[in-house]
């Protein structure tokens, strides 16, 4: 058990470094911040998430309830990306914003869940359930 | 697949997450220019089909 918690508390670090590395890219690297590349940081993100996502889901890991939570986030974010696209068409910047902030903040929810879910299964590695509760 | 490798599959994601987001701004910034248009349609598209089958699963 406390291996599995000090393995969380690693990841859990891991994954704040790597939180902080991402946003810190974009000063960095970047002299000025644009909505073009937000929204690509924000692309590959959600790309990446639902990468995995899509994986679970194909090899039975996820169960119908966290499946439809899921869904419910997805859908949200759906909602949001297509109002930044008709946004940024009719060159209304600040709809954009707004929408693109939508959508990370819904992203950010999205991964909360995931990682609580992973977390919340810590510890029940040895349970003859085949299905991982999320 | 137990639920460890769950959560290192997160990390490698949120890894992965940076790299790309460095390689896309490095390429943009060595060309002085934004990221496209175009680059952010390849983008979307790609996910839209992720999306879509997921919602449609």
């Amino acid at each position: 058990m406390n291996i599995h918690n000090n393995t969380s508390a690693v990841i859990h670090n891991l994954l704040t470094m790597a939180c902080v590395l991402l946003l810190t890219s974009c000063a960095t690297v970047q002299q000025l911040d644009t909505l073009n590349k937000r929204m690509g940081a924000f692309e590959i993100a959600y790309g990446e998430t639902l990468q995995i996502i899509d994986r679970w889901l194909t090899q039975g890991m996820i169960d119908d309830g966290n499946k439809a939570t899921l869904q419910k986030h997805i859908k949200k974010i759906q909602s949001a990306r297509q109002a930044f696209y008709v946004a940024k068409k009719v060159n209304d910047f600040n709809k954009a914003k707004d929408s693109l902030d939508i959508a990370t903040k819904s992203l950010e929810l999205m991964r909360e869940f995931i990682k609580l879910k992973t977390e919340q299964t810590q510890g029940k590695l040895h349970t003859l359930n085949p299905v991982v509760n999320l | 697949m137990n639920n460890t490798l769950l959560a290192l599959e997160l990390l490698n994601a949120a890894l992965a997450i940076s790299t790309k987001v460095q390689d896309m701004l490095q390429k943009a910034a060595s060309e002085n220019r934004d990221v496209t248009d175009d680059e952010l349609i390849d983008l979307k598209t790609f996910n839209d089909q992720l999306e879509n089958k997921i919602l449609n699963d």
